[in-house]
């Protein structure tokens, strides 16, 4: 009973949504208040499997942001969070303030204040410089979110694979990160998901030199082409719907804590 | 492997802005292939001694030696030492038997070796066929002897457990200590144990160090602690002691219950005189006192099976004796009671804690 509950809202609430733009996809023409469109078209189609076009290019540069993004601020978001869940120190609380400031300040106030800098590193309309950009919103991301799975976790794992003959790295990797890992998922998830999507950051510090997909999908909406918006939509929301299929295992409440891993 | 034994020297460890020092100072000498528990109440320093030794806290000062060799310096991974905690700590993503090869693993010894090392340990632990199980299927005592094997699998050189057993139930834990003697005799592994527990240090250990404010305050047989105490702390931790305030003059020690003989060499001066319940000594009321008697009343006659404790009154001293089964003294008698000189301790008045009440 509960699976087909949470199977309809996601269909509801997700799928159904998304289904107009498979139609306008392959419309040219599709006015109130006609059910099916006046006029097919292929040119949506054409643009996304192209690969001469900017639409796969784009595809392209987006990926290599979110993956990069996405590791980067895992790697730096872990043993942060690890530190934050497992320790108590001074200036926690600081910094706990600190990693919440990119949310409560308007991303194009950070942004416009990035730029400034970054023109003078000459990072200004790079991806690298895009990548770093990106970091300011995902990794407080992923270091909340491990903080938290730490808080949960039993120091005593590490102590235990320490005595046992694991140096730090090998502890982190054979006892910590199992523990911790359906939080990881969800928290790289997330950080995919935020990259995926940025506009704002990537607009400013990329310069419209390094066009992502969300900056080609905005140009097509203000131009009005909606059937090139459309079917660019859809592969803007394919990867994420791929990831959540993969990582659902870890979405569906199974913790770490659940694994056994927990403070008792 | 020849067995070695382990020395702590002047081991000291203060936690920023705690005072006084957790360990301040602790010296202790542990021999080849012995048990020794080191006892005391919570909070005394023991835990972090362990840790100490493990390496997994740094001492402020002081060194850990196995066989002359500092090992202070080295990072735990890289000891011969290892450890059993209080819980078991199992890791979850891993099988029983994967859990018992976890450091086997980490020394990279090949999965055949590995196998056959890991079969022989969950024998050794009474746990074999077990290896395939998911830990979540373990019992508590299960899973601490899956632990106690997982620590073993690396041959270490000094075995320290924390409190391994005090989660689990009387029963079961009686149960542990038969496996850990066990288990430490056929391995001869060096052990150190901690424990708050005095009946399980003194059944377990070849010798106990009991510890007070991060020093070892006596270190000893077991037997010691109830024949030769050095203080009226150790005396008062370990609880059941009569004790009756008096003064010594030259071996006649003077309080409510007249004038006694106690061992020659007491001080002069006021003092505490402490008595275990099992040293008085019932005698027949007939004919003339022996030596070191006195009269008491008995308040109360508690016949507890393997013994019977009686509360006496002797003027005005309240005292407890452990007397057999068969005793038929009962509440409002009369009785005549000895006490041997030598089993009496007199402490001068002045110590820092006296002892809480008995029994």
């Amino acid at each position: 009973m509960k699976r087909i509950v949470g199977v309809g809202v996601l269909v509801l609430g997700v799928l159904a949504p998304i289904v107009p733009l498979f139609v306008w996809a392959v419309s040219a023409r599709w006015r109130y208040p006609a059910l099916v469109p006046q006029e097919p078209s292929l040119r949506g189609l054409r643009l996304i499997v192209d690969p001469q076009t900017a639409a796969v290019r784009g595809v392209a540069t987006s990926l290599a942001i979110a993956v990069a993004v996405t590791i980067l601020a895992s790697l730096i978001g872990l043993p942060a969070g690890r530190a934050l869940g497992l320790h108590a120190f001074r200036g926690k609380r600081v910094i706990q303030l600190l990693l919440l400031a990119p949310a409560l300040v308007p991303t194009l106030a950070v942004s416009l204040g990035m730029h400034v800098t970054f023109i003078r590193y000459g990072l200004a309309d790079t991806v690298p410089g895009v990548v770093l950009a990106q970091l300011v919103p995902t990794i407080p991301y992923v270091t909340f979110v491990m903080a938290s799975a730490f808080a949960n976790f039993d120091g005593g794992y590490e102590q235990q694979a320490r005595t046992l003959g694991a140096g730090s790295i090998r502890t982190l990797v054979s006892v910590t990160i199992p523990a911790v890992r359906p939080a990881l998922v969800v928290a790289a998830y997330f950080a995919f998901l935020i990259s995926w999507s940025e506009y704002v950051l990537t607009l400013v510090i990329g310069g419209g030199v390094v066009q992502t997909l969300p900056l080609l999908v905005f140009g097509y909406i203000q131009s009005a082409d909606l059937t090139l918006a459309a079917a660019l939509s859809l592969l803007f929301v394919l990867p994420p719907l791929l990831l959540v299929g993969l990582t659902s295992r870890y979405l569906t409440g199974q913790s770490g804590v659940a694994l056994g891993f927990g403070r008792a | 492997m020849t067995i070695s034994g382990a020395r702590l020297v002047g081991l000291r460890k203060a936690y920023a802005g705690r005072q006084p020092a957790a360990v301040d100072g602790l010296d202790l000498e542990l021999p080849p292939g012995g048990l020794t528990a080191l006892l005391g109440p919570s909070g005394c320093g023991k835990t972090t001694t362990l840790k100490m030794v493990a390496g997994l806290v740094t001492p402020d000062a002081g060194d850990v030696r196995l066989d002359g060799r500092s090992i202070v310096s080295l990072p735990p991974e890289k000891r011969p030492v290892a450890m059993v905690f209080q819980k078991p700590l199992l890791f979850p993503h891993l099988s029983a038997g994967d859990n018992v090869a976890f450091g086997l693993r980490m020394r990279r010894v090949p999965l055949s070796a590995r196998r056959s090392r890991v079969a022989d340990m969950l024998d050794l632990v009474q746990l074999p066929q077990l290896g395939g199980r998911r830990v979540d299927e373990l019992s508590g005592g299960q899973e601490q002897r899956v632990s106690l094997a997982r620590a073993l699998v690396t041959d270490p050189q000094l075995l320290l457990l924390d409190e391994p057993f005090s989660q689990l139930d009387a029963g079961l834990r009686a149960e542990m200590r038969a496996l850990v003697r066990h288990v430490q005799r056929d391995t001869g592994v060096t052990t150190l144990f901690v424990t708050h527990d005095q009946q399980e240090a003194i059944d377990l250990a070849d010798r106990v160090a009991l510890m007070f404010d991060g020093r070892v305050e006596q270190h000893d047989e077991p037997r010691a602690f109830y024949e030769r105490l050095t203080s009226l702390r150790v005396a008062a931790f370990f609880g059941g002691h009569n004790v009756v305030p008096g003064r010594t003059v030259s071996g006649r020690f003077a309080c409510a219950l007249g004038q006694l003989t106690v061992p020659a060499e007491t001080p002069d001066g006021a003092g505490l005189l402490v008595i275990r319940p099992e040293s008085l000594q019932l005698v027949d009321g007939g004919g003339l006192p022996p030596p070191n008697t006195f009269t008491a009343q008995v308040m109360e006659a508690r016949y507890l099976g393997t013994h019977v404790t009686l509360t006496l009154d002797a003027g005005g001293a309240q005292l407890h004796l452990t007397a057999t089964p068969t005793s038929t003294v009962a509440s409002g008698d009369r009785v005549r009671v000895r006490i041997p000189a030598r089993a009496c301790i007199v402490f001068p008045a002045d110590c820092p804690a006296a002892p809480a009440p008995p029994i």
